[in-house]
C-alpha cells in the first residue's frame, strides 16, 4: 500500500467513524465501536500491520498519518465515554431531588424556663463584672431572714412581709437577702464581697401579680468605698441590657429596713415608650427593683466595722422582670408549667 | 394613707402648690402618691328645683319632670329616681355635662317619646365613694337642702366635693406621716414653706380630778382629759365629714368624729370613755392581768401577762389601744366624756393585736413609735376642734402619767463622710439648706432633730435626707472605686447549666413548679428521703403545706395537669433545690408521657424504658462518669413497674430511680425519674486523658443466640468481655427479638475483633469466635440460634 491509497483508506474509515459515533448512546454500543475501530480486529490494527510492506522511504509519513488517525479515532471515544458518563451522572442527580421544605429528621428542641432565662440573663451580667454566685437554704432561720438584716421582731416592716413558719425561729426565707447575711458572716469581716443570689422565695400572698412563691435575685457589694453612685452605675446598666439600651432609668427615695438611703429604680415603659398606656398604669413608668446603700446596722450586726467598710445591695424580682419581658398575664403561669407555655421559651 | 388636698392645705399655704406639683415632689422624695383621686367630678352641673313631677305613661318608674334651673331657664328631663318630687331641689348635670364616673356625656335625647335636657344626678354619679353614702342617698338623686341656691354652678364647691384624694404611701420608717399635721410638717420641708406649729390651748389651771397610773414600763404617758355638761352638735359640720370620707374615714356621730377627726390631724391615738361608766374617777394601765376579757362587741378573748389594759382599778375598761371592753361602751347621748391620750409600747401593741387578730385604725397608729412629747400638741388640737362638734361643755379636769424620761442626742454628722458613701458631691450649704427645711438643728458636726422625727438616729438617717430632699440626679452614676475582684471556681453551676442546656437539646422542656405541696402529694414518689418533710405551721391552704424533700411528686402533678388540659406527648424536666431534714439537695426530675414525638417526618414512638434511661446515661456521660463507676439493679421503690424501673447506685449510694410509673398509679405510658444531681455534681468526673487507636483494621462478626431463663444481655457482655483473647475488643447489641411462632426470645450481637499490632487472619478471627461461643455456652447455657433443640 503506498501513501495515496493509505490516505484514500483512512479517508474512508473516518468517514466510517464519525458516522458510527454518532450512533452510540450507551456504554454498550461505546465498547463495540472501541473493538471495532481501535481493538485488535480493527483496520486501524491491520493497517499498523501492514506497515512492515511499506517502502522504507515512505514508512516515516506511513507511521505519523495513522499515529494521527489513531489519535482522531481515540479521541472520538474518549469524548463520548464522558459525554455518555455526564449525562448518566446527570440522570442519577435529577433523580435524587428532594423537597427541601419538607421538615428534618429530628427531635423537636424543648425549652428553658422563662424564670431561669432571666435569672441566667442577669447572672451572666453580673459575672462579667466579677460577682459570685451565692445561695442558701430556703428552710431559713429568723436571725438570717429577718434579724441580721435588720428587722428585728418589734420591726414595722415585719408586716411588710408576711413569711412562712416551719417552726419557732424557722421560716421559709421571705427574700433573698437572708442569703446577705450568711455570706457576710461566713466571710468573718473580710471584703470585698461581690455576690448576687438568685433563688426561690416565699410569701404569704396571692393574686394575679403575687404567688405565695416567687423568685429574686439579691446583689451585694461590701468594700472600702463602694458607692450610691457605683449602684446607680450599675443598675442603670443592667436594667438597659435587660430591657433595651433606648430605656430610661429613673430612681425614688424609698424604704427598706436593710438598707438606706434606699430607692426603686423605674424604666421608662417599653411598651408605649413613655406615653402612658395600661403596663405603666398611665404613668410612663414601670416599677423594676428595690436597692440602697447596706444599712451600717447590717454591717455591724454581720461583724463589720461599718467604720472601714461600705457596700450596696439590690434586689429583683425575676418573675416580675419575665412577666414585663415577654408579656405574661399570671404569675401563676410559672408554676402551672403547661407546655403551650413552656414551649414559647427558647433562648438562652 | 388618704389625704385630702383640701385639708392639707388649711394646715400649711398650698397656694403655689398645685396638685400635680405636690404629686411630683412627694413621689421622688420617699413618698409615692400612689393615687389621685376626684372627691366628685362634673363640669356641667347646677342647682336646680323640680317644679312639675307627672308620671310617663308607658312607664312604672319614669317621671316627667320640668326643673327649674335658673338663668339656664326651666328644662324637661326624664327621670328614673323614685325620691323625684315637686319642690326638691336637685343637682343637674346639663347638655354637655361630663361624668367621669359613669363614663358619660350628657346629651340631648328623647326618652320613650319626650324630650330631656339634662340629667338628676346622685352623689355616686359624681363619683363619691359609695362606701360614705347612705342607702337613701345611693338609691336616689341626691336631695339637696331647702336653702340651696337655685342656678348655684359651682355644686361641687357648694356641697364641699371639690377636694382631690392623694392617696400617699407612707413607709414604716415615718409614722410621723400617718397625719395631716406630721404630712403637712413634710411637705413644708419639701417646699420652703412656714413649718404648721399648733398654738398652745390647755390651760395651766385645770384641777387634776381624775386619778391616773401606769404600773408598766410599756405605758410612759397616759393623760385623761374630763370633758362635763358636753352636748353635741346635731351633726358633724358638712365640711368637716367630707375631710372624714376625704381621708377613709366614715362619720359615725359626733363624738365619734371628734375623735377620730382629732386623730387624723395629729396622728395621736384617742380613746373617748363614759365617765358614768367609771365612778371611781380612775384610770391605770397594767400589763400583769391574765385571763378573759370580753370587748364592747361581745367577744372572748384570752389575755397573757404582756397584754396592756387600762382598768379603773377593779374592771378592765379596754384592752389599752386596741379595743374597749363591754363595760365600758360609750352612751350616745352621754355628757361625760374622759379622754384618753396616751403612748403605749409599739411593740406590745402589735403583738397583743396580731396575737388576737385585732386591727384598727388606732391599733395601727399605737403599733408605730411615737414621741411622747407629741401628746401636749395632740391635746391642744382636740381642744381647738372641740366647738365644731360641742355645743356646749366644760373642761373640768387634766390628769397627766409622765414617766417618760426625755433623752435628745446630737447625731454626729460628717459632710465627707455623706459623700464618700454616696460618691456625690454635696456643698455645706446644700446640707445646711436641708437642715433647716426640716427643723433639723445643726451645728456643723451635729444634728439634732424634731420630736416627732423618731427615725433618725444616726448618720445614714441624716445622708437619706439629704439624698432624698434634692433629685435623685444629683448623685452621678459612676464606676469609680468599685472594687475589682476576681471570682472563685463556679464549675458545679456551670455543669448543672450544662446538663440542663443538654436536656433542653434532648427535646425535653424546663418546668419549675410549687416547693410547698399537699400531705398526699408530699407522701408520694419518695425516691431519696422517707424522713417527714418540714411542714409550715401557717399554711395558706392545705395544698400548700409540705415543703417537699422530693421533687418527683411534683413531677406527676405536672404530667396530670398537662394531660388534664390535653398536652399529651410530654417530655418535661424539673432541676431544684430541695431543703430537706438532712440538708439542701439538688435534684433532677424528669417525665415523659405517652409517644416520642420527632419533627413529622421521622418516625414517633411509644416512650419507653429505654427512653428514660438514655437521658440518664447520658447525663452520666456529660459527666465524665465511667460505667464501671455505677450499677444498675431492678428498682425496689414500689411506685415503679416491678420490671421496667431501675435504681442506679455509686457504691453504696443511691443516686437515681427511673423508669415507668406502677399501673397502680397510672394506667398511662408515663415515665418518671429522680436522680440526685447534686451528688453526681459534686463527684469527680473521670480526668480525660487520650488512648492511642489501633490503625489496623476491626473486623465485625454477628452472632444470634436463644435466650433462656431470664439471661441478661449484660450477662453475655459480661460473659465474653473476660475471655483471655487480647483481639476481642468490644461487643454491641444489634437485634432482640421475640419470635411470635415459638414465643422465643433472641439476641444478635456484634462482636469487634481487631490487634494493634497487625491484621488478624481469618483462621485467628474464627478461634476467637469459637471461644466467645463456648464461653456463653459455657457459662450461660446459651446456644447459637437455629443450633438449639427445636
Ligand atoms: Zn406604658
Amino acid at each position: 500500500m503506498n501513501l495515496e491509497q493509505l490516505s484514500q483508506a483512512i479517508e474512508e474509515e473516518r468517514k466510517v467513524c464519525l458516522e458510527e459515533i454518532k450512533e452510540v448512546d450507551n456504554i454498550d454500543k461505546l465498547n463495540l465501536f472501541k473493538g471495532k475501530h481501535i481493538g485488535k480486529k480493527s483496520l486501524l490494527t491491520e493497517l499498523f500491520a501492514s506497515m512492515r510492506n511499506v517502502d522504507a522511504n515512505d514508512k516515516k509519513e506511513y507511521g505519523k498519518m495513522l499515529t494521527s488517525f489513531r489519535e482522531e479515532v481515540n479521541s472520538l471515544f474518549v469524548n463520548k465515554e464522558k459525554e455518555l458518563a455526564d449525562k448518566k451522572l446527570l440522570e442519577k442527580i435529577n433523580n435524587e431531588k428532594v423537597d427541601i421544605t419538607l421538615p428534618p429528621y429530628s427531635l423537636p428542641l424543648g425549652s428553658y424556663h422563662p424564670l431561669t432565662l432571666i435569672t441566667e440573663e442577669m447572672v451572666s451580667f453580673f459575672k462579667g463584672l466579677g460577682f459570685e454566685v451565692a445561695s442558701g437554704p430556703e428552710v431559713e432561720t429568723e436571725r438570717n431572714n429577718f434579724e441580721l438584716v435588720n428587722i428585728p421582731s418589734d420591726h414595722p416592716s415585719r408586716d411588710m412581709q408576711d413569711s412562712f413558719v416551719v417552726d419557732k425561729g424557722i421560716v421559709l426565707r421571705s427574700h433573698t437577702s437572708a442569703v446577705q447575711s450568711r455570706v457576710m458572716q461566713s466571710a468573718n469581716g473580710q471584703s470585698p464581697i461581690k455576690i448576687i443570689c438568685p433563688g426561690k422565695v416565699y410569701r404569704r400572698d396571692s393574686d394575679a401579680t403575687h404567688s405565695h412563691q416567687f423568685e429574686q435575685m439579691e446583689g451585694l457589694v461590701i468594700s472600702s468605698d463602694a458607692t450610691f453612685a457605683n449602684l446607680l452605675e450599675l443598675l442603670t446598666k443592667v436594667l438597659r441590657h435587660l430591657f433595651g439600651e433606648k430605656r430610661e432609668v429613673r430612681f425614688r427615695p424609698s424604704y427598706f429596713p436593710f438598707t438606706e438611703p434606699s430607692i426603686e429604680a423605674d424604666i421608662s415603659c417599653f411598651e408605649c415608650n413613655g406615653k402612658g398606656c395600661s403596663l405603666c398604669k398611665h404613668t410612663g413608668w414601670i416599677e423594676i427593683l428595690g436597692a440602697g446603700m447596706v444599712h451600717p446596722n447590717v454591717l455591724r450586726l454581720n461583724g463589720y466595722d461599718d467604720n472601714k467598710v461600705q457596700g450596696f445591695a439590690f434586689g429583683i424580682g425575676i418573675d416580675r422582670v419575665a412577666m414585663l419581658k415577654y408579656g405574661i398575664d399570671d404569675i401563676k403561669r410559672f408554676y402551672l408549667d403547661d407546655v403551650r407555655f413552656l414551649r414559647q421559651f427558647k433562648k438562652e | 394613707m388618704l389625704f385630702s388636698y383640701n385639708l392639707l392645705s388649711e394646715i400649711i399655704d398650698l397656694k403655689n402648690i398645685d396638685v400635680s406639683t405636690l404629686t411630683e415632689r412627694l413621689t421622688f422624695s420617699g413618698f409615692e402618691v400612689e393615687d389621685v383621686l376626684k372627691m366628685a367630678s362634673g363640669d356641667k352641673l347646677v342647682i336646680g328645683q323640680i317644679i312639675e313631677c307627672k308620671k310617663h305613661p308607658d312607664s312604672d318608674h319614669l317621671h316627667l319632670l320640668k326643673v327649674d334651673c335658673g338663668e339656664e331657664g326651666i328644662l324637661p328631663i326624664v327621670c328614673g329616681a323614685p325620691n323625684a318630687r315637686v319642690g326638691l331641689k336637685v343637682i343637674v348635670a346639663l347638655v354637655g355635662c361630663n361624668l367621669p364616673a359613669l363614663n358619660i356625656v350628657i346629651k340631648e335625647s328623647e326618652i320613650r317619646g319626650y324630650d330631656s335636657k339634662g340629667m338628676c344626678c346622685s352623689l355616686v354619679e359624681l363619683g363619691v365613694n359609695k362606701e360614705f353614702l347612705t342607702e337613701k342617698q345611693l338609691n336616689g338623686i341626691e336631695e339637696l337642702p331647702e336653702d340651696a341656691p337655685i342656678g348655684e354652678r359651682d355644686v361641687l364647691s357648694y356641697l364641699k366635693l371639690d377636694d382631690t384624694i392623694l392617696d400617699i404611701n407612707v413607709l414604716p420608717n415615718r409614722p410621723d406621716c400617718l397625719s395631716y399635721l406630721g404630712m403637712a410638717r413634710e411637705i413644708a420641708g419639701l417646699f420652703n414653706l412656714e413649718s404648721p406649729s399648733v398654738p398652745k390651748v390647755l390651760s395651766n389651771d385645770l384641777p387634776s380630778i381624775v386619778a391616773v397610773g401606769s404600773n408598766t414600763a410599756h405605758c410612759v404617758r397616759f393623760d385623761i382629759l374630763s370633758i362635763r355638761d358636753a352636748v353635741s352638735v346635731k351633726n358633724t359640720p358638712l365640711k368637716i365629714r367630707n375631710f372624714l370620707e376625704a381621708s377613709g374615714v366614715r362619720s359615725i356621730s359626733p363624738l365619734v368624729d371628734l375623735g377620730n377627726f382629732t386623730m387624723l390631724l395629729s396622728g395621736q391615738p384617742i380613746n373617748v370613755y363614759d365617765a358614768d361608766k367609771n365612778p371611781f374617777g380612775k384610770y391605770i394601765v397594767r400589763d400583769d392581768y391574765e385571763g378573759e376579757f370580753i370587748a364592747f362587741d361581745n367577744k372572748k378573748y384570752e389575755l397573757k401577762k404582756g397584754d396592756l389594759v387600762v382598768s379603773d382599778g377593779e374592771r378592765n375598761l379596754c384592752l389599752a389601744g386596741i379595743m374597749a371592753s363591754i363595760d365600758a361602751p360609750v352612751k350616745e347621748n352621754t355628757t361625760k366624756v374622759d379622754i384618753e391620750f396616751a403612748i403605749f409600747d409599739h411593740v406590745s401593741i402589735r403583738h397583743t393585736s396580731s396575737r388576737l387578730g385585732l386591727t384598727s385604725f388606732s391599733q395601727q397608729l399605737f403599733s408605730k413609735e411615737r414621741n411622747p412629747l407629741l401628746v401636749n400638741e395632740s391635746i391642744d388640737i382636740l381642744l381647738s376642734l372641740l366647738p365644731y362638734f360641742l355645743e356646749s361643755y366644760t373642761i373640768t379636769s387634766y390628769s397627766s402619767y409622765d414617766g417618760f424620761k426625755q433623752e435628745r442626742v446630737r447625731i454626729p454628722f460628717s459632710l465627707e463622710k455623706l459623700n464618700k458613701r454616696l460618691g456625690s458631691s454635696y456643698t455645706e450649704d446644700e446640707v445646711k439648706k436641708v437642715f433647716s427645711s426640716y427643723r433639723f438643728d445643726y451645728d456643723g458636726h451635729s444634728v439634732l432633730p424634731p420630736i416627732d422625727r423618731v427615725d433618725i438616729l444616726e448618720q445614714c438617717d441624716l445622708d437619706e435626707e439629704i439624698f432624698r430632699y434634692y433629685d435623685a440626679s444629683k448623685v452621678t452614676p459612676s464606676i469609680a472605686n468599685f472594687p475589682i475582684s476576681i471570682p472563685s471556681d463556679d464549675s458545679r453551676r456551670e455543669n448543672l447549666n450544662i446538663i440542663r442546656s443538654m436536656l433542653v437539646c434532648r427535646g425535653l422542656s424546663e418546668c419549675i413548679s410549687y416547693t410547698l405541696l399537699s400531705k398526699e402529694e408530699d407522701r408520694s414518689f419518695r425516691v431519696f428521703d422517707n424522713d417527714e418533710s418540714y411542714r409550715v405551721l401557717n399554711p395558706m391552704t392545705n395544698i400548700h403545706e409540705y415543703v417537699r424533700s422530693d421533687i418527683l411528686s411534683s413531677m406527676y402533678s405536672l404530667i396530670e395537669y398537662n394531660k388534664r388540659n390535653q398536652n399529651n406527648d410530654l417530655a418535661l424536666f424539673e432541676i431544684s433545690d430541695v431543703d430537706t431534714k438532712k440538708g439542701v439537695k439538688t435534684y433532677l426530675s424528669i417525665g415523659l408521657s405517652d409517644d416520642l414525638k420527632m419533627m413529622d417526618q421521622a418516625k414517633a414512638h411509644s416512650y419507653s424504658f429505654f427512653d428514660i434511661k438514655g437521658h440518664i446515661l447520658s447525663i452520666l456521660e456529660k459527666l465524665n462518669i465511667n460505667p464501671s463507676r455505677y450499677r444498675l439493679v431492678p428498682s425496689s421503690n414500689n411506685s415503679f413497674h416491678p420490671y421496667q424501673s431501675a435504681d442506679l447506685y455509686i457504691g453504696k449510694d443511691l443516686v437515681a430511680t427511673f423508669g415507668k410509673i406502677h399501673p397502680s398509679i397510672s394506667s398511662d405510658n408515663i415515665y418518671l425519674a429522680e436522680i440526685n444531681l447534686g451528688y453526681l455534681l459534686d463527684l469527680k468526673g473521670m480526668k480525660t486523658k487520650f488512648v492511642a487507636y489501633s490503625t489496623f483494621p476491626i473486623v465485625k462478626r454477628d452472632l444470634s443466640f436463644k435466650l433462656y431463663n431470664g439471661v441478661t444481655y449484660e450477662a453475655i457482655k459480661k460473659s465474653i468481655m473476660k475471655i483471655k483473647d487480647e483481639s476481642i475488643i468490644d461487643v454491641h447489641l444489634f437485634d432482640y427479638f421475640r419470635d411470635k411462632k415459638t414465643n422465643s426470645d433472641y439476641i444478635g450481637i456484634t462482636i469487634y475483633l481487631g490487634s494493634d499490632k497487625k491484621t488478624l487472619k481469618d483462621e485467628e478471627i474464627n478461634a476467637s469466635i469459637e471461644k466467645v461461643i463456648l464461653a456463653v455456652k459455657g457459662d450461660l447455657g446459651l446456644v447459637l440460634k437455629g443450633q438449639d433443640d427445636e
